[in-house]
């Protein structure tokens, strides 16, 4: 068992290299930062992440930033609706030898740490199902055979809510997999002068290298241990529970517009990404403003709306809003 | 500082914070309980105001919603050690670090990063005083304390509606005054008269009655229709009194003894004054006789053979009339005239004596209740008199007149309509003409028999008579009109997955167009049943 000494250390580290990294993405990547950090801690969880957001706001150019600054393996797949299964998870093929002819496993872009599905809602139904087996079980099975997947494996998808014509939005099984489902707005005015400033310089910024995988490995683990105490346990439980329409503790927002509410997945995200964010925060214990700050990432893609909620054009997030209020007080 | 000590100082501290948590919501409650007091006062005060009748007891009025609020205040108060630890990291802005480390402490299994946290949380907690924790709202508090002093003075210092709005209670006029004095003296003299001469105690509950309504005639606000009423309360007490004093039987027995006595020209003394009903004289010459036929040498019983025969009818007569006393001192005398008894014909004759005297006795009260009721019926002709009403009845107008019901009831007056006590017609015209109000001009309702040619009639269901309207039973009146909103559901769904399948739409399009039909699909229990 660690010491206290130890524990104290690999916290500081953990914190120091956070803050390392968010400096080095947003030498590349300007505004955002909410999302930047929101990313940053599903990395460190090894937790998958969906990026909603138009075209040209820095979506891909955020993942790939990130691959670079943790020395870790990327693949990037872009979806398109004639995208195979095998075209992602790879496939056997034949190869001439000189011992003859013999069948070699050819890995497709899921064997990364980082995954880029880049505008992941064009593939078909068929393809985008299989990722569930890698975002949940972390492997793939190939000709009948299981391979694991390299840790940390993280999948980063994105995609475009306004073009509809043509793409497949992702089945609810599939949404629940990813913890945070996070959108990328429109930059402020500061922002797009930043942007174009950057962008169109002649000299474009060098990425450094913060931290290696096995790095991040050890700080998923260390932030695993960050306890959580029984009343806000409670908190979350009765969070994700009040999500629900059939609730006695839920509100009445959720009542009228909401058809399902969040699976236990939902309270999983919340707490691991609470606990992270409490070692940035310098404490050794998760506090509910901790949940709260995660809470729209978290919940928005697990509450299904019914078609009341649909028709209104009712936000989940404002749904979520109610719902910290209500648990507040 | 080492976990354990760390973990003592945040117990200690939510342990103070709890107390005094409690102490400051008591005394907060006790203001507000005040405060709830003297609002209920002052609603109380305004009820009566508004009413100008007493409320409910003010007891139960003030102390109940103050002791309500103290106790709701108190029960809040008291919170656990987890709610005090959650106030805490509030009031501080702590992020849940005390309320983690008392989680943290309690566990049994603790590794470095709970004691890290405990720690962490102690040295925060550190130098804080309880009163930063939980400081006094002596703004509020005196605020709500000031309000309810104000509230206190208003409800103790302002009358209340019912002491505001008091009417003066009216002397109770003289004529009422002097016939309430004048009926306390004369009854009081019935009492003693028939303490002396009765022993019945109904009698003399209804005389105490009647004296106590007496009294309550002097009281205030006795106005004459109330005296009136309170002569007619007495006079029934007393007619109570006069039946329960009944002496006709025994009157009817006295009389028959006196004609048996006449008969004999030696008994003649005792029976003559008794039949004068001079009981008191028939009785002392009753006793002389018993001496004298007490003398063996007088020979009463050879002489008296007559008045043993009466002598014995009297006794079976009084035994009938239940007078036991009668009748023991008849049968006496007769058995000792039969047997030639002297000194039982002595005895039979004293008793007989006593028995007259003691019916003497009771025809006098008998006699002062008889005046007594006749002096109460000219009282209530001189109130009716005062008020313009008939003295007779009581009533105005007169409701005996013709009627032979006033009679004997003003004193010989007859009817006198408006008539003064000073007898002096008023020669001028009346201001009050056709101004006096009635509450029954009509009368009574007649009471005629309502039913009177009343038939039963019953009708026959043999045979139905011809009717205009036809009623034709259909299989449609039991079906629903209107279509069930999953036929219609599952019909236009079966259209729109043909179309899906069979036309040319954009893939987009399509999952707008399932994601429609998802969104208005049925309920589970509205879906139709499988067969």
């Amino acid at each position: 068992m660690a010491t206290t000494k130890e524990l104290q250390s690999d916290l500081e580290e953990l914190q120091k290299t956070f803050q390392q990294l968010r400096e080095e993405v947003e030498r590349i990547i300007v505004g955002h930062e909410s999302v930047v950090e929101d990313v940053l801690i599903a990395l460190l969880i090894g937790e998958h992440v969906l990026l909603e957001g138009v075209p040209g706001l820095g979506k891909t150019l955020l993942v790939r930033t990130l691959s670079q600054v943790a020395d870790i393996s990327f693949g990037r797949i872009q979806f398109t609706p004639d995208l195979m299964p095998a075209d992602i998870t790879g496939t056997n093929i034949v190869l001439d030898t000189e011992g003859g002819r013999q069948f070699a496993l050819q890995k497709g872009p899921l064997f990364a740490n980082i995954v880029l599905a880049d505008e992941i809602n064009r593939a078909t139904p068929k393809t985008q199902s299989a990722l569930l087996e890698a975002m949940q079980e972390r492997s793939v099975t190939i000709a009948g055979e299981t391979h694991r997947l390299i840790e940390p494996f993280l999948v980063l998808a994105t995609q475009n809510p306004l073009e509809m014509e043509g793409t497949y939005p992702l089945p609810e099984a599939q949404l629940d997999r990813f913890f945070y489902k996070l959108l990328v707005e429109y930059p402020s005015t500061d922002e797009l002068h930043g942007i174009l400033k950057r962008t169109t310089e002649d000299d474009l910024p060098k990425i450094n290298q913060i931290c290696t995988s096995d790095q991040l490995n050890r700080m998923k683990k260390t932030v695993r241990k960050i306890p959580v105490a029984e009343e806000v346990m409670k908190q979350v439980v009765q969070l994700v529970l009040a999500t629900h329409p059939e609730s006695e503790i839920t509100t009445d927002s959720v009542r009228q517009y909401v058809r399902y509410g969040s699976s236990p997945r939902g309270g999983q995200a919340l707490i691991q990404g609470a606990k992270l964010k409490a070692v940035l925060d310098g404490r050794y214990h998760v506090a509910w403003q901790d949940i709260a700050a995660l809470l729209k990432p978290s919940l928005r893609h697990r509450i299904m709306l019914n078609f009341e909620g649909q028709a209104n054009n009712v936000s989940p997030d404002r749904i979520l809003d109610d719902l910290a209020r209500e648990l507040e007080s | 500082m080492s976990p354990s000590a760390s973990s003592a100082l945040i117990y200690d501290l939510v342990r103070r914070v709890r107390l005094r948590t409690f102490l400051l919501r008591a005394l907060e409650g006790f203001l507000w309980a005040v405060l709830a007091a003297g609002v209920a006062r002052l609603a109380l005060l305004l009820w009566e105001w508004g009413t100008g009748t007493p409320g409910p007891s003010g007891v139960v009025v003030i102390l109940g919603p103050a002791l309500i609020v103290w106790i709701a205040f108190i029960s809040i108060g008291w919170t656990t050690r987890s709610g005090t630890a959650r106030t805490v990291d509030q009031n501080l802005g702590l992020k849940d670090r005390t309320l983690s480390a008392l989680d943290f402490s309690q566990r049994h299994e603790r590794g470095a990063i709970h004691d890290l946290q405990i720690q962490d949380a102690a040295g925060h907690l550190s130098g804080v005083r309880v009163r930063q924790v939980v400081p006094w709202g002596w703004k509020r508090d005196g605020g709500v304390a000031c309000a309810a002093l104000l509230l206190l003075f208003f409800g103790t210092f302002v009358p209340s509606g019912t002491e505001a709005n008091a009417i003066p209670v009216p002397p109770s006029p003289p004529v009422v005054v002097d016939i309430a004095e004048q009926l306390d003296q004369q009854l009081e003299e019935l009492a003693e008269e028939l303490s002396e001469n009765e022993d019945s105690a109904e009698i003399k509950d209804q005389i105490e009655k009647a004296r106590e309504l007496a009294k309550s005639l002097e009281e205030p606000g006795t106005d004459l229709e109330k005296a009136l009423e309170t002569i007619g309360k007495m006079r029934s007490s007393l007619e109570s009194a006069a039946r329960e004093l009944d002496l006709t039987a025994q009157d009817a027995l006295m009389m028959a003894l006196a004609d048996a006595l006449n008969q004999s020209p030696h008994t003649q003394p005792a029976g003559l004054p008794l039949s004068k009903r001079n009981f008191k004289e028939a009785a002392a010459n009753m006793d002389r006789l018993a001496e004298e036929a007490g003398n063996p040498e007088s020979k009463f019983p050879e002489r008296s053979k007559e008045l043993g025969k009466k002598a014995q009818e009297l006794a079976q007569q009084a035994q009938k009339a239940g007078n036991e006393s009668m009748q023991s001192a008849m049968q006496e005398l007769s058995d000792a005239i039969k047997d030639g008894d002297s000194s039982g014909c002595k005895s039979g004759l004293q008793k007989q004596s006593k028995q007259t005297k003691r019916h003497g006795q009771r025809a006098d009260a008998m006699k002062g209740l008889q005046s007594q009721l006749q002096k109460l019926g000219q009282c209530r002709s001189k109130l009716a008199g005062s008020m313009g009403r008939c003295q007779g009845c009581g009533q105005s107008p007169c409701q005996g007149a013709g009627k032979g019901q006033c009679e004997g009831q003003s004193n010989g007056e007859g009817n006198s309509f408006n008539q003064s006590p000073t007898d002096k017609v008023s020669q001028k015209e009346s201001n009050s003409a056709g101004m006096e109000k009635h509450t029954n001009p009509y009368g009574d309702g007649s009471d005629l028999d309502a039913l009177r040619n009343r038939e039963e009639i019953t009708a026959s269901s043999k045979n139905f008579g011809t009717s205009e309207i036809t009623i034709e039973l259909a299989p449609e009146m039991e079906q629903f009109a209107s279509r069930e909103y999953r036929e219609v559901y599952s019909r236009y769904k079966k259209l729109s997955d043909e179309a899906l399948e069979h036309e040319a739409l954009p893939l987009g399009y399509q999952e707008i167009i399932k994601r429609y039909f998802e969104g208005i699909r049925p309920h589970r229990d509205e879906l139709p049943e499988k067969e």
